[in-house]
């Protein structure tokens, strides 16, 4: 057992947004997401469904952008733009033309950049990628950027998507021919001072993340679900869907294709809410 | 703070294949960077005819034999597993480290993986020339994760593994991670470490970008017209002060930030760089004039030199400490470019010598910052390392001599 992060201090969940595919269809006829890639446009779908809780989101688009000046932002990925890669590797041995705008939005790290942008966020910025672990990684990273006092708010984003044509490549750690799922998750993760810089009240607050490298996760007690991964970075968005849904439940046992597992528990409950700062 | 100490370190470069290599080239100003005849690219190669040699030390190594059981074999896809595991056994050597102690945490840096290996299958499936199968078998390294699986999968490490990828700061960044990991005591130890090997995807995106030089980079130099690509791989440990055997320079903290700018060009203002220098040296709770040397991110290109000098010239004001950059030696390894500088930067440093900058002439007009032209003897005690990538991502460490064994 791996334990990737316990928490002295409380790290709060302010709010929490998923998004899926098709929420993006047409986002393109926006100009600023012309030369966005899918995982971007669902990162933004998501992230854009939490900060709708954050009651100091309510202003200009200035005040915004100033507000969120020295957040952290955290994105995690397994497959990165992967179709974009393609794109680019393909359109250079067919057309001989290497494509500046794909090879910039071909990096893991590409979305990253372009939330950044979209949002003003210029506090620290990490992208993650730990294969089955890319989504519980970058809350953990997120708690390191809050813990470290690099900042009091961090935006968590995690994001993979499916490829046409190499869903068989993807999938080929996923157990008897099951295809390999996609999704976008967001944490939007706070300290005490960041909660109140928020206006929100908490969702939760996290008090450990474990991974097991071992096969078997136990049996579920109560307040304990214990569900079967379906993409690879789909650890946060599963989180968000249970902060959401769930709200009895305090322990998520996420098991991978590969055996391993995640467990991740937190304090979900009406006395977090009311001793809370703000 | 805890103090946190450097005891081990490794590396593959096309400059050299251990610390001391990359010492004695920098110390005599050659380079290892070549002209590829084929693109009319100056780019640095490793020298891979030196696998087979590496691949048998680990091999016959009692540590790697217990890494690998059954030997890493002679397939070539092995490129990036031989290349950190030699780093990984160097530094072991250098810490006095017969295995890896308890409670050590891994950090990881890359942005290609294993790209070289599976780019070209990648188009051929794509053209219907090979079938999905054998797609499948090239494609099945594709996680960034996996040169960590023999440490993971055989139980050699207990503590946490991060793969940072973002972008070309992700190797300072992983230091910055590291020390905070071992600073508030999440971990004991940590081994930081990356691989990047040049690929069809970087070398012909960043040529289409205009980036890349047909000459070696001459960076904040007034005719500097661009970066040289190269691979490497780079490996630092990092132990609590307390524990470690052998002690060669400590990290005193890092920062880091976001331009929110642009996503290949960073601010020329210079401010994204300044907030991560700021943050790096609250971090480490000492002021900027105790800096002796700053080693930047300095790749060549007109817009990163302009820039880092700016924020430079902020922090420090009108008289900087000599500022360089070693790119002209070494090249631009990506991911792994901030652990092999902070590695060519503790060499350095033990070896009371500031790095110039190699085949810089003059000055552009627009950088006011303090160039260093020549190596300098100097008696340097602290040394700000920066490192900038696409998507606007800053990342700054400070590192204290340290010489010496508890």
């Amino acid at each position: 057992m791996v334990l990737l992060t316990q928490q002295k201090k409380s790290i709060f969940v302010a709010a929490v947004g998923t998004a899926k595919r098709n929420e993006c269809i047409d986002m393109d006829r926006d100009p600023s997401f012309r030369k966005a890639t899918l995982p971007m446009m669902m990162a933004w779908q998501a992230l854009n469904k939490a900060l709708k809780s954050v009651t100091t989101e309510a202003r200009s688009d200035d005040e915004n952008r100033a507000n969120r000046k020295d957040w952290g932002l955290v994105f995690g990925t397994s497959h990165g733009e992967l179709e974009v890669t393609k794109d680019f590797l393909v359109t250079l041995a067919t057309k001989g033309l290497a494509r500046p705008i794909l090879f910039q939005n071909s990096l893991h790290h590409s979305t990253l950049g372009f939330i950044s942008l979209k949002l003003g966020i210029s506090g620290p910025g990490i992208t993650v990628s730990n294969h089955f672990f890319s989504g519980e990684d970058a809350i953990s990273a997120a708690i390191d950027l809050i813990e470290g006092g690099h900042c009091d708010v961090a935006v968590t984003v995690a994001v993979d998507t499916l490829v046409h044509g190499l869903e068989a490549a993807l999938g080929q750690y996923y157990p008897g021919g099951q295809i390999e799922g996609e999704g976008a998750g967001c944490l939007i993760l706070a300290n005490a001072a960041g909660l109140k810089r928020l206006g929100a009240k908490p969702l939760a607050a996290f008090d450990r993340i474990s991974i097991n490298h071992q096969a078997g996760i136990g049996k579920p007690k109560d307040g304990h679900i214990e569900v079967s991964s379906d993409y690879d970075a789909d650890g946060l968005e599963k989180i968000a869907h249970y902060l959401q849904e769930a709200k009895t439940l305090q322990t998520l046992s996420l098991k991978k294709p590969d055996g391993t597992s995640a467990t991740i528990q937190w304090r979900h409950s009406s006395k977090e809410r009311e001793s809370a700062p703000c | 703070m805890t103090e946190v100490t450097i005891s081990g370190t490794g590396c593959i470069t096309c400059l050299g294949n251990s610390p001391e290599d990359l010492l004695a080239a920098a110390l005599s100003g050659q380079h290892g960077l070549s002209t590829d005849p084929h693109l009319g690219l100056t780019l640095g190669y490793t020298n891979e005819s030196l696998i087979p040699s590496l691949r048998s030390a680990i091999n016959n190594h009692p540590y790697g034999r217990s890494l690998f059981p059954n030997g890493i074999s002679e397939d070539i896809r092995t490129m990036p597993l031989v290349y950190l595991y030699s780093c990984l056994l160097a530094a072991m050597k250098q810490a006095q480290w017969d295995h890896i102690p308890k409670d050590t945490g891994v950090i990881f840096a890359t942005t290609t993986g294993y790209v070289p290996y599976w780019e070209d299958d990648l188009v051929a499936f794509q053209a219907g020339k090979i079938s999905e199968q054998d797609f499948t078998v090239s494609f099945q390294d594709h996680p960034l994760s996996r040169p960590l699986d023999p440490l993971f999968q055989g139980r050699h490490i207990d503590g946490p593994l991060r793969i940072v990828t973002s972008a070309c700061a992700a190797g300072t960044q992983a230091l910055a991670l590291a020390h905070q990991w071992i600073a508030l005591g999440k971990v004991q130890r940590c081994i930081v470490a990356g691989t990047e090997l040049l690929s069809t995807l970087t070398i012909r995106g960043f040529n289409s970008l205009s980036l890349i030089s047909k000459n070696p980079c001459a960076p904040f130099d007034q005719n500097r017209d661009g970066i040289n690509l190269s691979e490497a791989a780079g490996l630092i440990i990092l132990e609590r002060a307390d524990l470690a055997k052998t002690k060669i320079a400590s990290l005193s903290g890092g920062g880091m930030s976001l331009d929110s700018y642009d996503m290949t060009s960073p601010d020329p203002s210079g401010h994204g760089i300044v907030r991560a220098i700021e943050a790096a040296l609250k971090n480490a709770s000492i002021p900027a004039k105790t800096i002796d040397w700053i080693h930047t991110h300095g790749t060549g290109s007109q817009a990163n030199d302009i820039a880092e000098a700016a924020a430079m010239s902020h922090i420090f004001g009108s008289v900087t400490p000599p500022v360089s950059s070693t790119k002209g030696l070494h090249g631009h390894a990506l991911a792994v470019s901030g652990i092999i500088e902070t590695i060519l930067c503790i060499e350095a440093m033990n070896h009371k010598t500031i790095l110039g900058t190699l085949n810089h002439q003059q000055a552009d007009e627009k950088i006011k910052a303090c160039i260093q032209k020549e190596n300098l003897a100097f008696d340097v005690r602290r040394i700000l390392k920066t490192t900038l990538g696409f998507g606007g991502v800053n990342a700054a460490i400070v590192l204290t001599h340290g010489l010496g064994t508890n």
